[in-house]
């Protein structure tokens, strides 16, 4: 399934150097869902996973979720009438995806869900195939064998990396009906951030500052300053003002319609999404990309609405070396984990299999390394 | 010879021709750093850092004195903000030698009557970096000297300016007679003075009750050493307090519960515009939109433009910086207001239609800039005059003004409506006020009061050595 960008349009993009911010508008945002960003307490949480485990996470900010079933608006959080002189409430609305160790009783009528921007597609990348082989061919290492890809990591920097992020968040001009915005950094993509009304993207314009992107961002950014202009001209010289006027608006709705085409593959054909959580008419999902060589990998979480319109969108780019990891263990998965079928499927030995397995960073898959390694 | 002095029946030699490019860069270069000491001020902009403004105009006043270094000392009559005016000053007296014998006279005059034009807290803070730099040929000292003595009350600046004006005192050899010097050099061993000033500042040492017949801010710092409760201090000073001073201290004033009145009427409309567009609703904000229209026409009523359409850009980009908050916006309300009372018919058109309808001052400068389409209205209504007001970067659709223009250019090949961009905003990259479309002439302003001599300057061809000379004449005479 791909993703359709429906009920979104695309304004004229601005760049600022080497980043290039496509604006993302929404004219008729719903009534029936709020999202909303929350600042934590605690910035890092630790959560009993049972018996000895613990989960710890530093996450600065979570999102909120709130909706109704039946299409009623959903009340403003936080909401209060007050006097001149009142203090306002600070009142807890949500509950947490995970348990805490003291996990709070729910109040009557309490509902909203919160979870972390980012995690659930970052999780989605780090659980791929994480258990493991599932039949215990002797090439396997016996830590992997007992404890699958675990510890699994991978790596990302934050916006703040990404030179010249900073003043493009910052000289950028909002569109009122602005709800996110395409980021590119010297014309690769990097990220898709969508929210589901202007008023809830605006106060997280910057805070993209502080998401995870791809290492390959960083570089670009730093390697190609100046990023490629797009000028959209008027070539023919106009008759009266009206049709000069004629020309300009064919001109708006030209980089429109540019635009649309140039980001339709941004994510590419096909994704696989996993839903993960049901709320009422609304479907928080996650997706991963095919994985394959020659394509830009893009992970990514979802809210789709029940006539499939993305309400919520976040993206991160894959480096090229943590594509290909994931790719290697698509393969494996795709042959049960028996490494001579896959080598003869490859048109490999197993010996060049396995060095091609430890090049990419799965060393510690394998029980014997291969001959001729170097490491 | 000047082209326009040149027997008709002779022809055109390589002689004149190089003479006539020569004319050509003389103009271009002197409207480049015009424009950009216009509006350049070496702070943030939006868009560029106030590092990166330092280089490019260090490079326009090094060039320009070098190059052209008599059109440099005359620049001052071409309205540079008070930053760049104290720039070009300085490098004038720092490099005397370099002046012409021939031109000498008129570059010394030229700096007298800008310093006479110039606030004098910055005037002696530029004696102060001249100090420092170690400038103190006998030019500097006549001019610290001739400075000093126009003033029109020596015993004010003295105790207001105390330690500026002793270091000038001092830096230029000045001898200060009588209770002056004593003021400034030996104060502690004085038991009295004559000067009721000098005399005041003694007692306000001693006396809480001696700091209300000083200036405002010598007293405010003797009321910290006394302890005077804030608006006990600002209810009994403020009738001591400048214009300026009464502006800048409405909001402490209110805080303290204490009116210290202010005539808005009388101040500049793009002062009052900046400080209406910082205030949130309430009777301070509806008393100065009141009083906006009086402000301008007692600028404006004797511009005598003709029909005129403007449009004004309100995006995002348009406020300003840290440093300068909201002023690009201020000058483009200012500017719509003393249009209002400065032309016979004024057309508006806001980059965001419609919202203009309410009270200007309540505008915040947000959202995409799209210039085409309010452009296209201006036209559509057929000014004499078009003026923009834009920081020159459009981006709903990029390049839509161009586009605009360039268009009516085809529509209108004998240009029968003049289109002008004023430019409050100095990009350093492009070393002056950022076009916004080849052949449309952009013009920098530091603020709306100067928008006829912005149009002056956009207007200015042939030899500019003759276009300058009668505004030299006028700015000597002390009139422009």
């Amino acid at each position: 399934m791909n993703l359709r960008f429906r009920g979104l349009t695309l304004a004229p993009s601005q760049v600022c150097g080497a980043v290039r911010l496509v604006p993302v508008l929404r004219h008729h945002p719903r009534a029936d869902l709020r999202l909303w960003s929350k600042r934590q307490d605690a910035v890092v949480t630790g959560v009993a996973l049972g018996g000895n485990l613990h989960y710890y996470n530093y996450i600065p900010s979570a999102l909120v979720l709130d909706w109704t079933d039946d299409g009623r608006p959903v009340v403003t959080p936080g909401s209060q009438l007050l006097g001149p002189r009142d203090r306002p409430q600070f009142i807890k609305f949500e509950q947490r995806m995970v348990k805490r160790t003291a996990p709070r009783k729910l109040g009557e009528g309490e509902r909203a869900l919160r979870f972390f921007p980012q995690q659930l597609a970052l999780e989605g990348l780090l659980t791929h195939h994480f258990g493991g082989p599932d039949i215990a061919w002797p090439a396997w290492s016996a830590q992997i064998l007992r404890r699958g890809l675990s510890p699994r990591s991978e790596s990302f920097v934050a916006g703040q990396a990404i030179r010249g992020l900073d003043e493009a968040l910052r000289t950028f001009e909002l569109h009122p009906d602005q709800v996110g915005v395409l980021v590119f950094v010297a014309e690769i993509f990097g990220a898709a951030f969508i929210m589901p009304s202007a008023a809830e993207y605006r106060p997280l314009h910057r805070s993209l500052l502080s998401d995870a992107f791809g290492e390959a961002l960083a570089d670009a950014a730093r390697w190609h300053p100046i990023a490629y202009p797009w000028s959209l001209p008027t070539d023919r010289p106009p008759r009266d003002l009206v049709d000069l006027k004629a020309q300009i608006a064919q001109v708006r709705a030209s980089w429109g319609e540019f635009q649309t085409l140039v980001t339709a593959d941004l994510l590419g054909e096909d994704l696989r999404w996993t839903q993960v959580y049901r709320a009422g008419p609304f479907s928080l999902a996650r997706f991963l990309p095919s994985f394959e060589p020659g394509t830009r990998a893009h992970v990514g979480e979802a809210i789709l609405d029940d006539e499939g319109e993305v309400q919520y969108l976040r993206t991160v780019l894959l480096g090229d070396d943590m594509r290909e990891r994931a790719w290697w263990l698509d393969r494996l998965a795709g042959v049960g984990w028996h490494l001579p079928t896959l080598a003869e499927r490859l048109r490999l030995t197993e010996d060049q299999l396995k060095r091609k397995l430890v090049r990419a960073g799965w060393e510690g898959l394998l029980r014997e390394k291969p001959q001729g390694s170097s490491s | 010879m000047t082209p326009n002095n040149r027997p008709a029946e002779v022809a055109p030699t390589a002689r004149d021709g190089h003479r006539e490019r020569a004319a050509d860069v003389a103009r271009e270069d002197l409207l480049t750093f015009v424009n950009a000491a216009r509006a350049a001020t070496g702070q943030d902009e939006f868009y560029e850092s106030a590092e990166a403004a330092a280089l490019s105009l260090d490079f326009l006043h090094t060039y320009l004195r070098v190059a052209h270094r008599r059109l440099y000392a005359q620049s001052l009559a071409l309205g540079l903000n008070d930053f760049n005016a104290l720039r070009v000053i300085e490098g004038l007296l720092a490099d005397g030698r370099s002046t012409p014998a021939e031109h000498r006279a008129e570059e010394g005059a030229l700096i007298r009557a800008a310093l006479r034009r110039l606030p004098p807290q910055r005037v002696l803070a530029l004696f102060g970096r001249l100090r420092t730099a170690n400038v103190n040929n006998r030019r500097t000292r006549a001019t610290i000297r001739d400075w000093l003595a126009g003033r029109p009350d020596a015993a004010f600046d003295a105790v207001k300016y105390r330690r500026k004006v002793k270091a000038a005192v001092r830096h230029a050899h000045l001898a200060a007679p009588g209770e002056l010097g004593k003021f400034l050099f030996q104060a502690k061993k004085m038991r009295g003075f004559t000067h009721p000033l000098f005399e005041a500042v003694r007692k306000a040492r001693y006396s809480a009750e001696a700091i209300y017949e000083l200036p405002y801010t010598v007293a405010e710092g003797f009321a910290g050493h006394h302890r005077v409760p804030r608006a006990r201090f600002l209810e009994r000073i403020h009738q001591q307090m400048t214009h300026t001073e009464r502006q800048r201290s409405q909001q402490a004033a209110e805080a303290a519960g204490v009116v210290v009145e202010v005539d808005w009427t009388q101040a500049l409309p793009t002062e009052l515009v900046r400080y209406g567009l910082s205030l949130g609703p309430g009777p301070a904000r509806d008393a100065l939109q009141a009083a906006l229209p009086e402000a301008a026409r007692r600028i404006a009523h004797g511009w005598g433009l003709g029909r005129v359409a403007v449009v004004l850009d309100a995006s995002y980009s348009m406020s300003g910086s840290r440093d300068k908050r909201r002023h690009p916006l201020a000058v483009a309300v200012a500017g719509r207001a003393l249009l209002q009372a400065g032309c016979r018919a004024l057309a508006v058109h806001w980059t965001r239609g419609g919202e203009a309808a309410r009270g200007e001052l309540e505008m915040s400068p947000q959202s995409q800039t799209n210039l085409a389409d309010p452009l296209l209205e201006a036209l559509a209504g057929g000014p004499e005059l078009l003026l923009i007001i834009s920081d020159g970067v459009d981006n709903d659709p990029p390049g839509g003004a161009e586009a605009v223009l360039k268009g009516w250019r085809h529509l209108d090949p004998g240009g029968s409506v003049r289109i002008v961009h004023l430019n409050p905003v100095f990009d350093s990259g492009s070393l002056g006020p950022r076009p916004l479309c080849e052949g449309v002439v952009t013009v920098g302003l530091r603020t709306a009061e100067e928008i006829p001599l912005a149009l002056a300057l956009a207007g200015v061809e042939g030899d500019v050595a003759d276009w300058i000379a009668p505004w030299v004449d006028r700015f000597l005479r002390g009139q422009a």
